[in-house]
């Protein structure tokens, strides 16, 4: 017990810590990292945490790029619902094509839907910002996934020393 | 047959249709696009060295019309358009963009809106017709604004402004006499310039200031709400009103410096206020104040027109110039006359009285003449008289009296003392002559001897009469004489005095008493010096001063012209303003016979730490996959489950 409380303490003190820098580490969705951590506790303590991270980098890529191509290539808000539609569904069906190569499809969705979550008020409000926001957003974004799905491991770590 | 009435009524509604757009239709210009109204706003960014990036994102409002390719212009070379809200295709084409627009259907009306990024190799001839510099100061020291991020100190950012659309042109006007007036002035195209929504956080801004300075610099607006400092300024860069070259400043202490990219925006413009008009009651004012300046310049006049300043001035320089020549002939006199008094180069010891002058030829003046006279009194008549007396009184001894003793006769008894011994050595006879003729002879010459000595009456052969030119009478006028002239040399020497000594050149000797002229001809050097050496400068100058003030009066009234002359002219200036404001309507071109507006706006850079919290988050990302890598794997003997059901 002791030691769960100990292993639960390091992982209250390590959320602080990443709420607390978040803006030195440009997380400004830090939110997404409980999400992630939600997620992911049910991996167990045998699953495949870093494929899982990769996973969830794809998913911000994929959702990087189709943002690019909506800001670019693709007439800006707000009558473009058809192109946002469009690239919508052509990235989510790149994912579950990549799906098959390994990657978990829910971490992939979560990545790509954390990062539209995080961006996509901005590209409605004001798309020249996204020049300079779209891939600091990208690297905070993927960074408070991940920052999640390491808590869920420790988690998943405390979790197994309990009831060991 | 439902289809078929359904088909003909589309027919008719369509014909119904074309009829009433048939003459909208004509009226929209021959190449089937209807009104166009080109709206340009020139995106530029700044960066340490000036404009970074120039882009021009401009709507097209298309008002009816049929579906036309629309030529807009291209001034510059673009490197890429992009139609950003629409799918209209938009291209370059030769020198014009090219764009396929049509309104659809019931729409009224159809908005484009494009997005051009300028070449960057134009930007060196792009001539912006309003110039914006930005300037950076860290703690006083020029910085550019890529090398603030994170730091701290005294911050100070000056924006500089200048309006570069000046062109001379004649203006016609009418003036208040209506008179048509010609005017060349400096026409500038009117801008406002709106620096607005600078925003600082008061975390890491503190003492935030925008200061301004009368005729080149306006005060900022500062508005602090929720921690946030807002700073707005409105710069109008509209001469002659408003100068054309201006600029903002702001300063604050900051602390781990980020900022945000701020909007510069430039608008042609004449701005209409709320500003009270006090021009008719300034005219009205200029105009008494020409008049007064007038009256100024005629007052002061010149050498020749009467009744004028200067003109009297000139009569008082005359009169005192004829003054001072009046005082120096008097001078010259008064010296004549000093010098007929007593002259000093007298000298009395070697005076020659055959000559009358002294051994080097000086003659003497009254006084030295009375001083002569009185030695010569003193010295000769006096003691002459006093040895006639003596004369006198040894002959009365040598006559004697009648009682004396008789003796007989020798060198030392009287003429008495011999007759009486004589008389008693002759006969009766002889005595009897002695006694009746000689003795009573005697007797008179002894009285009248008297008489000649102390006065009285002189004994005659008539009988007697008074006889006052005695010796003691002659005496005693002689010694009033003389001590008469002793005062007459006394009042001379006084009269010398008053009238001054004359040093070896002939100039009057300074004498002051009390602070004023001690002798009459220092006072006429004096009054002449005065009149020669201040009053007549002193009217050259008055003259001088007034002909200043006379030619400072008509500058004035010149200058005052001018300016009324302004005043009538600023209808001309401000229709000038508004023509050039109209006339500005385009950057990168517009359709042929459309219409257009344009605005600029100015990004300053952002000044952030992006680039230091990239590298950090990236950091992050690579340490926690190598964590997961290292510790989120799962043992190879373990079940891997489908990624589905992981």
């Amino acid at each position: 017990m002791k030691k769960a409380f100990g292993l639960g303490l390091i992982v209250a003190i390590f959320f602080a810590i990443f709420v607390l820098f978040k803006d030195v580490l440009g997380a400004s969705a830090f939110y997404m990292a409980a999400v992630s951590m939600a997620m992911f506790a049910v991996i167990g303590p045998f699953g495949d945490y870093f494929k899982t991270g990769l996973a969830l980098l794809v998913g911000v890529v994929v959702s990087l790029a189709g943002l690019i191509i909506l800001a670019q290539k693709t007439p800006l808000p707000p009558e473009n619902t058809l192109y946002i539609a469009i690239v919508s569904g052509i990235s989510l069906l790149l994912l579950v094509l990549l799906s098959t190569a390994g990657l978990r499809i829910d971490a992939m969705f979560l990545g790509w839907a954390a990062y539209l979550a995080a961006i996509f008020p901005i590209y409605t409000s004001d798309a020249t910002l996204l020049q300079n926001l779209a891939m600091p957003t990208a690297v905070g974004v993927i960074v408070s996934l991940l920052v999640g799905l390491v808590m869920s491991l420790l988690v998943i770590k405390i979790a197994m020393a309990a009831n060991r | 047959m439902l289809k078929h009435k359904k088909s003909r009524a589309y027919l008719v509604l369509l014909l119904v249709v074309s009829l009433m757009l048939a003459p909208a239709g004509t009226s929209l210009g021959g190449e089937g696009a209807g009104l166009i109204q080109d709206n340009e706003l020139v995106l530029v960014s700044l960066g340490d060295d000036g404009i970074d990036k120039l882009e021009v994102l401009n709507n097209l409002h298309i008002s009816g019309g049929d579906a036309a390719e629309i030529l807009d212009g291209m001034n510059y070379r673009v490197t890429s358009i992009r139609n950003i809200y629409g799918t209209e295709q938009v291209q370059s084409k030769g020198t014009n963009i090219s764009v396929k627009a049509s309104v659809k259907g019931q729409e009224a009306f159809k908005d484009i809106y494009y997005l051009a990024e300028i070449d960057k190799q134009e930007i060196s001839r792009i001539k912006m017709p309003v110039e914006v510099k930005m300037e950076y100061y860290l703690n006083g020291n020029p910085t550019p604004p890529s090398q603030l991020a994170g730091k701290s100190g005294h911050l100070k950012i000056v924006c500089r402004l200048e309006n570069k659309t000046g062109q001379t042109k004649m203006l016609e006007f009418t003036d208040s006499k209506g008179n048509t007036m010609k005017k060349e002035t400096m026409v500038f195209t009117p801008y406002v310039v709106s620096l607005s929504g600078w925003e600082f956080d008061n975390k890491k801004f503190s003492n935030i200031s925008a200061p301004g300075k009368p005729g080149e610099c306006p005060e900022g607006v500062i508005v602090n709400v929720k921690g946030i400092s807002t700073v707005n300024w409105s710069v109008p860069m509209i001469p002659p009103k408003f100068p054309a070259k201006q600029y903002t400043v702001l300063e604050a202490d900051a602390r781990d410096i980020q900022l945000p990219s701020f909007k510069i925006a430039v608008i042609p413009i004449v701005p209409t206020t709320a500003e009270v008009d006090n021009i008719p009651t300034i005219r009205d004012s200029f105009y008494k104040l020409y008049d007064g300046f007038d009256q100024i310049e005629k007052g002061v006049g010149n050498h020749g027109t009467d009744a004028t300043i200067l003109f009297g001035l000139n009569a008082i320089g005359n009169g005192l110039t004829q003054v001072s020549g009046g005082l120096g002939t008097l001078v010259e006199k008064v010296k004549m006359v000093r010098f007929g008094i007593s002259n000093p180069a007298f000298k009395a010891d070697s005076f020659n009285q055959a000559t009358g002058a002294d051994a080097n030829g000086a003659t003497p003046g009254l006084k030295e003449a009375v001083g002569l006279l009185k030695s010569n009194v003193d010295g000769k008549v006096i003691p002459a008289l006093k040895l006639q007396r003596m004369v006198l009184g040894l002959m009365e001894t040598s006559i004697g009296t009648a009682g004396e003793e008789i003796q007989e006769p020798s060198a030392a008894t009287s003429l008495y003392n011999d007759i009486n011994f004589l008389k008693q050595q002759v006969p009766a006879p002889q005595q009897q002559i002695i006694s009746q003729s000689i003795e009573p002879k005697l007797q008179k010459m002894a009285a009248n001897v008297k008489v000649f000595q102390d006065g009285g009456n002189l004994a005659t052969a008539t009988g007697s009469m008074p006889f006052p030119a005695n010796i003691a009478a002659l005496e005693a006028g002689s010694q009033q004489i003389s001590a008469t002239l002793a005062k007459v040399d006394m009042g001379l020497a006084v009269v010398v005095m008053g009238l001054g000594q004359v040093d070896k050149n002939g100039q009057p000797v300074k004498v002051m008493v009390d602070g004023k002229p001690g002798s009459i001809l220092y006072a006429l050097s004096y009054l002449q010096g005065a009149i020669d050496g201040q009053m007549l400068p002193g009217i050259n100058k008055l003259q001088d001063g007034a002909g200043k003030i006379g030619t400072g009066a008509g500058g004035a009234k010149e200058a005052i012209a001018a300016g009324l002359e302004t005043f009538e002219s600023a209808p001309a200036i401000v229709s000038a303003l508004e023509e050039n404001a109209s006339q500005t309507d385009s950057f990168l071109g517009k359709p042929e016979g459309a219409t257009g507006s344009v605005a600029y706006v100015f990004q300053t850079p952002e000044i952030s730490k992006q680039a230091d919290v990239m590298k950090l988050g990236v950091g992050v990302l690579v340490v926690a996959l190598i964590l997961l890598f290292a510790v989120g794997r799962p043992p190879k003997q373990a079940f891997e489950a489908p990624a589905e059901h992981a």
